[in-house]
C-alpha cells in the first residue's frame, strides 16, 4: 500500500466510528437442529438458549455472541472454496473461535470422533487447529500465547 | 444429602470432567463456587473483585484439571487456586486502580449500588479485627450450605475450630454492626447463572469472521464506504468491536440464501434510510421474536447479512 493511502486510511479510522459494532451472531446450516444443539452443548460447553426458535437454535458464546443454528432441507455448509487461503481451492472456514484452552477443547473434540486436524503452533500467532461439526461446518480454533 | 454418597459424586465428577465431559466439570463450579467466593471476599474485601476471581480460578481449574492427581485432594487445591488468584487481584488493584474506580457502578441502579457499597464497606470493616482463617469460615458459612464439618476440611481446620471460629466471629460482627447484615451475605451467594458464565469463559467468542466474494478489493471499499469500517494492520475491514472480517475471493461463487452474519448496529432506522439513500440493495425492517429489530442487507457480490438493533447481553 503506497503511504498516502496508508495515511488515509489511518485518518479515516481516527475520525469514523464504524457503523456496524459488532458480530452479533453468525448462521450456520444444520441438518437436525437438535442433533446439532446437544453436539454443541456437550463438546463446546455452549449454553443453548432454552428461548430458541421451532425452527433453530441459540447457542450462546462467553461473549454474549451467538450461533445460530439453522435446519435446511438440503445438505450445506458455511465453507466456501477459495485459492487466497492455503494454496489452491482451499476449503475454508467460516469462522474462528477464540478459547482459553486449546488443548483441552482439541481433546475434547478429538474423542467426540468429528473430523480433526493436528494442533499447531503458529510461533507469535498462538496455537491453531481446525475442526468440522458433525453437519461438515469448518471451523479454525485459536488461543492467543502472548 | 448422605456425606459418602457425596464424596462418591465428586470422584465421579472429576474422573468425568478430566475426560472431557464438559457437564461434570459444571457440577464441580455448582458445587464449590460459593466456597470459592468466600475465600475471595475474605482476601480482597469486594464482592464484584471476588466473583471476577472466583471466575478466573475456575477457568485455571478446568484448565489444570489433569494435574488433580488425587481426586480427595480437590478442597484444597481449589482453596489454593482461588488463595493464590485473590492475592494477584489485590495486587494488581493496588498497581493499577485507585480504590473507587476499581469497582464502577453500573449506570441503571446508582442508588442500590451505593447502599451495597457502603453495606459492603460496613462489613469489610468490622470484618478486620478477625483472623484470615475466621474471615474465611464466617463467610462460607453464610454463602454456602456446607456443613461445618465440611468447612473445616476445606479451610484444613478442625470440627471444634471451625465451631469456635464461626461463633466467636459471628459474636464480633453482631456487637460491631447494628441492623441486620445477615441478609445481606446470602444476597451474595452465587447461582447457577455464575456456573454459566464460567461454563460460557471456557469457550470465549468467535474472533474472526471470512467472507467469500468474487471482487475483494470491491466489496471492501463498499463495507468502507457504507459502514465505515476501519482497516485492520492486515488489510481487512474492522468492526467496532475491533473484530476482523476477512474478505476471500472464489472462483465462482453463488450467494447463499442464509445470511451470513448479523452485525449489531446502533440506529437501527438511521442505517436503514442511510443505506436506501446510498442505493444499497436492501429489504425493510422487520420484527423477529429472537432478533429484534433487523433488516437484510446485500453486498455486491450477493451476500446477505442481517443488521440488529442493540441487544442486551442477557435477553436470551
Amino acid at each position: 500500500m503506497a503511504e498516502k493511502e496508508l495515511i488515509n486510511t489511518e485518518e479515516q479510522q481516527a475520525t469514523q466510528t464504524p457503523m456496524l459494532k459488532r458480530v452479533s451472531h453468525n448462521y450456520l446450516p444444520v441438518s437436525n437442529v437438535e442433533l446439532a444443539s446437544k453436539w454443541y452443548k456437550e463438546t463446546l460447553g455452549l449454553t443453548v438458549s432454552p428461548r430458541g426458535p421451532a425452527e433453530g437454535a441459540i447457542l450462546v458464546l462467553g461473549n454474549g455472541q451467538w450461533l445460530f443454528l439453522l435446519e435446511t432441507k438440503e445438505k450445506r455448509t458455511a465453507n466456501f472454496m477459495t485459492d487466497q487461503w492455503e494454496g489452491d481451492q482451499y476449503e475454508m472456514f467460516s469462522l474462528t473461535f477464540e478459547v482459553e484452552n486449546i488443548v483441552e477443547v482439541h481433546k475434547r473434540l478429538r474423542e467426540s470422533g468429528v473430523y480433526i486436524e493436528p494442533l499447531s503452533d503458529q510461533g507469535s500467532c498462538g496455537l491453531q487447529f481446525k475442526f468440522k461439526d458433525p453437519d461438515g461446518n469448518k471451523f479454525n480454533v485459536w488461543q492467543d500465547t502472548e | 444429602m448422605d456425606e459418602d454418597k457425596q464424596r462418591v459424586d465428586i470422584h465421579r465428577f472429576i474422573t468425568e470432567a478430566r475426560n472431557g465431559d464438559f457437564d461434570a466439570f459444571r457440577h464441580i463450579v455448582l458445587q464449590y463456587s460459593n466456597a470459592m467466593l468466600s475465600v475471595a471476599f475474605s482476601i480482597i474485601g469486594d464482592f464484584h473483585e471476588a466473583q471476577d476471581a472466583t471466575q478466573e480460578a475456575f477457568v485455571k481449574c478446568y484448565r489444570g484439571l489433569h494435574t488433580l492427581d488425587d481426586p480427595s485432594k480437590l478442597g484444597s487445591w481449589l482453596y489454593a487456586i482461588v488463595y493464590r488468584t485473590s492475592l494477584d487481584f489485590v495486587k494488581k488493584k493496588k498497581l493499577t486502580l485507585p480504590y473507587e474506580d476499581a469497582i464502577s457502578p453500573s449506570i441503571n441502579n446508582v442508588d442500590t449500588w451505593l447502599d451495597q457499597h457502603i453495606m459492603q464497606e460496613t462489613i469489610w470493616n468490622a470484618m478486620q479485627s478477625l483472623e484470615q482463617t475466621s474471615k474465611m469460615a464466617i463467610m462460607l458459612h453464610y454463602l454456602s450450605d456446607w456443613p461445618m464439618k465440611e468447612i473445616g476440611q476445606f479451610l484444613n481446620i478442625s470440627l471444634s475450630a471451625v465451631e469456635s471460629r464461626i461463633r466467636r466471629a459471628r459474636e464480633t460482627l453482631k456487637r460491631q454492626l447494628t441492623g441486620d447484615f445477615e441478609p445481606y451475605f446470602r444476597m451474595q451467594r452465587l447461582d447457577r447463572k455464575f456456573e454459566q458464565k464460567v461454563s460460557e469463559r471456557i469457550l470465549r467468542s468467535a474472533g474472526h469472521f471470512y467472507i467469500p466474494v468474487l471482487h475483494r478489493e470491491q466489496v471492501l471499499d463498499w463495507f468502507v464506504q457504507h459502514f465505515q469500517l476501519g482497516i485492520s494492520r492486515h488489510g481487512n475491514l474492522l468492526v467496532e468491536s475491533g473484530h476482523e472480517l476477512y474478505l476471500l475471493e472464489c472462483h465462482t461463487h453463488l450467494p447463499s440464501d442464509l445470511p451470513l452474519l448479523a452485525f449489531e448496529v446502533s440506529d437501527i432506522e438511521e442505517l436503514w434510510h442511510k443505506l436506501q439513500h446510498d442505493e444499497v440493495k436492501l429489504e425493510s425492517i422487520n420484527t423477529n421474536h429472537f432478533i429484534g429489530k433487523y433488516f437484510i442487507f446485500y453486498d455486491p457480490d450477493g451476500n446477505s447479512y442481517h443488521a440488529v438493533e442493540n441487544r442486551r447481553k442477557n435477553n436470551v
